[in-house]
């Protein structure tokens, strides 16, 4: 899935982003072919890829161009309900005075009892707490017998407690000798402790003579103060309201075609083309009412409306399944936003087939897919070599190149090709009138249907860069044409002859190699290379060496 | 070619301790490669024949010593089937045969870097061709 580019915003073009009716909501998916409309995109994608400085502006520039665009209008539909669930509690508190409100409670639903404000539609679920005026009581206090007050357990009503820091012992260990009654003085000798006579202890400074202290539960009374009560001895029961709101949103995407993008990303680049709120709805039982059409705005695009119609009425009916208990209340607030989004095909020069970018939004954001990627890798060679390419293919960590590259390459299904990315090996194959085929090593060279060259790729992990090893056979060698064979290079514009053993017979063949750094080439370069080695370097070979 | 040169030579001669020897159809280029020792590359420049659409191609050449016997020959055959970027050649101008060290680099003379790209292949050649020499046991530094 295609995300926005977050580092790249680009005020509004007008073409790009003209006013969005209502009614153009369900538009179908539109081409253009308009030079001004192509050109545009082409600006834009040009000022996205200065921005970074892995796709040189200037290469891109001769290399970049926009084939095709097209356009549909995209739109995020947002549902916002808002709960509000009653209930009615009963709750005590100490009676201060000895006067009920004694009127009776309000009748009827939770959700009449008080009036429902704050339509807020909050982000996080909230409870408030409110009293209800009326049916009160006054009761006395059952836990303290109406005394106001209970035995303190902690010391049984004494109002004394055994001391935390001596247990009771009314002793502490001395410190200075720590309980031995001996102590080294600093010249080394060592004698009786004088702060504690050898006794080893000292009297506990914490308590008195019996070892306990001052309760501090009772604050040394013997009682305290009963809780539920306060002291009063009597308690008030009352009722509150407790009222519990949350929010449930709900979005959905309208387009007239799938593309493949991240459209939660782009809301905030959207128009708002709607936005309503519906009357608040009430359910004390039953399924609520569905809207009518009347409730909800008709004026958008019929088939967005439809669409948006049975939205709001799944929102309305959630949590009809216990309508029974059910005191809520329902809000639902709708908006919609949309803007155009433009499919652009591009492609590169010597890149293969098209491919596509996204633009879309209030201030032209991109999504750079597969552009990024190509481009990343088309101009690695610029900044990062060989081992951009590596990375890009995964085959690479960034700390260095993977030792076992080919063997993972293989077994990975032989497509070692796929490092010529910007295929241009293969263009200057053809370029040369030439065909090809894939081989695990790299390419094969056909010329009328046989092959009569291999293209190698392989890293040359010394210096963190691939080479393309050209090799085609010549012929047998024999001793006697070892030294014109060596002599010849002498002569070459490019490659060289060398001699290869045949691994598995031990033959021993001339082969016309030539190597060079896939970084240094470019399809006319190679095609010209290819174009010297088999048209001129490789019939001379051939009749020196057979001559 | 001689634009390719003189732009060559101009950038050569700024750089301390190298020396240089320009003539209109090339140049040779002395410099340091390693602990005391230097290294000659010769450097000429000349359109590919052939369907090449016209490409030039710098010749960077440094001798790499002397080959002697035949089995010199042989090694030196099979080490141009390896995977560097630099070939080697046998030289018959004089006797015993010597042995260079080449590479051909298709160039561009409206290339602003031509200058230093072809300045760091002379000094890889150089210093590649010094190695060889090492493990040959000899040379000479004459072209």
């Amino acid at each position: 899935m295609s995300n926005w580019d977050p580092s790249f915003k680009l005020p509004r073009i007008g073409l790009l982003q003209p006013e969005i009716t209502p009614d153009q909501l369900d538009n179908p998916v539109q081409g253009s072919s308009e030079q001004l409309v192509l050109d545009s995109y082409g600006n834009v994608v040009r000022l996205w890829a200065d921005s970074h400085s892995e796709i040189p502006i200037g290469r891109l520039e001769g290399k970049f161009s926009v084939t095709s665009g097209a356009r549909q209008v995209v739109s995020l539909v947002t549902v916002h309900t808002q709960f509000i669930n009653r209930r009615v509690e009963k709750r005590e508190e100490p009676a201060s005075n000895s006067t009920a409100d004694t009127r009776p409670l309000p009748s009827g639903s939770p959700l009449s009892m008080v009036p429902i404000e704050n339509i807020a539609f909050p982000e996080e679920s909230a409870s408030n707490t409110h009293r209800l005026p009326g049916g009160e009581t006054i009761q006395d206090c059952t836990r303290c017998g109406a005394t106001g007050h209970n035995a303190c357990q902690a010391c049984g009503e004494t109002g004394r407690v055994a001391c935390g820091d001596c247990g009771g012992t009314k002793l502490l260990r001395c410190g200075t000798c720590n309980g031995v009654g001996l102590t080294r003085f600093p010249n080394g000798v060592t004698a009786n402790c004088p702060t504690c006579l050898s006794r080893g202890t000292r009297s506990c400074p914490s308590c008195g003579p019996d070892g306990q202290i001052r309760c501090s539960g009772c604050n040394g009374e013997g009682f305290t103060t009963c809780g539920p009560c306060g002291g009063y001895a009597k308690i008030c029961h009352f009722h509150a309201l407790i009222s519990e709101v949350s929010t449930l949103t709900e979005s959905y995407v309208i387009a007239s075609e799938e593309w493949n993008l991240d459209i939660a990303g782009l809301s905030e680049s959207m128009s708002q083309i709607w936005a309503e709120d519906l009357p608040l709805t009430i359910t004390t039982s039953g399924k609520p009412a569905a809207l009518s059409a009347e409730q909800y705005s008709p004026e958008i695009a019929p088939n967005v409306a439809r669409r948006l119609h049975s939205t709001l009425n799944a929102a309305l009916s959630q949590g009809s399944a216990d309508s029974k208990k059910a005191q809520t209340a329902r809000a639902l607030r709708f908006q919609i936003r949309s803007c155009y989004v433009h499919r652009v095909g591009y492609k590169l020069d010597g890149g293969g087939s098209e491919a596509s970018v996204y633009i879309a939004g209030l201030d032209n954001r991109i999504a750079p897919g597969v552009l990024l990627e190509r481009c990343s890798t088309s101009t690695a060679w610029f900044q990062r070599g060989f081992r951009g390419i590596l990375q890009t293919i995964g085959l690479v960590e960034d700390n260095g190149l993977s030792k076992n590259f080919k063997k993972r390459l293989k077994t990975s299904g032989g497509q070692i090709h796929m490092l010529d990315t910007d295929t241009t090996v293969a263009d200057a194959i053809q370029k040369a009138g030439l065909r090809l085929s894939v081989l695990d090593i790299g390419y094969e060279v056909l010329s009328d249907g046989d092959p009569i060259a291999t293209i190698e790729f392989t890293p040359d992990e010394a210096k963190g860069s691939l080479i393309v090893i050209f090799a085609s056979t010549i012929g047998p060698a024999f001793r006697e044409k070892f030294v014109a064979a060596l002599q010849m290079n002498k002569n070459f514009s490019l490659g060289r002859l060398a001699l290869t053993v045949d691994a598995s017979t031990g033959a021993l063949k001339f082969k016309l190699v030539d190597v060079r750094l896939y970084s240094d080439i470019d399809a006319d370069t190679y095609k010209g290379v290819l174009a010297y080695l088999l048209n001129v370097a490789r019939p001379h070979a051939l009749s020196t060496i057979k001559g | 070619m001689g634009t390719i040169i003189q732009r060559l030579g101009h950038v050569i001669r700024s750089i301390k301790g190298i020396n240089v020897e320009a003539s209109p159809t090339g140049i040779l280029v002395n410099l340091p490669v390693a602990k005391g020792r230097r290294q000659t590359v010769k450097l000429t420049a000349a359109r590919v024949p052939g369907d090449s659409n016209g490409m030039i191609v710098a010749r960077l050449v440094s001798r790499v010593g002397f080959a002697d016997n035949h089995t010199l020959v042989r090694k030196l055959l099979e080490f141009n089937a390896g995977r560097q970027r630099y070939g080697l050649c046998l030289s018959m101008d004089c006797d015993p045969p010597a042995v260079d060290a080449v590479a051909c680099v298709p160039i561009d003379i409206y290339d602003e870097g031509l200058a230093s790209r072809l300045w760091q292949d002379i000094q890889e050649v150089g210093r590649w061709a010094d190695n060889l020499e090492r493990q040959l046991g000899g040379g000479d530094d004459d072209l």
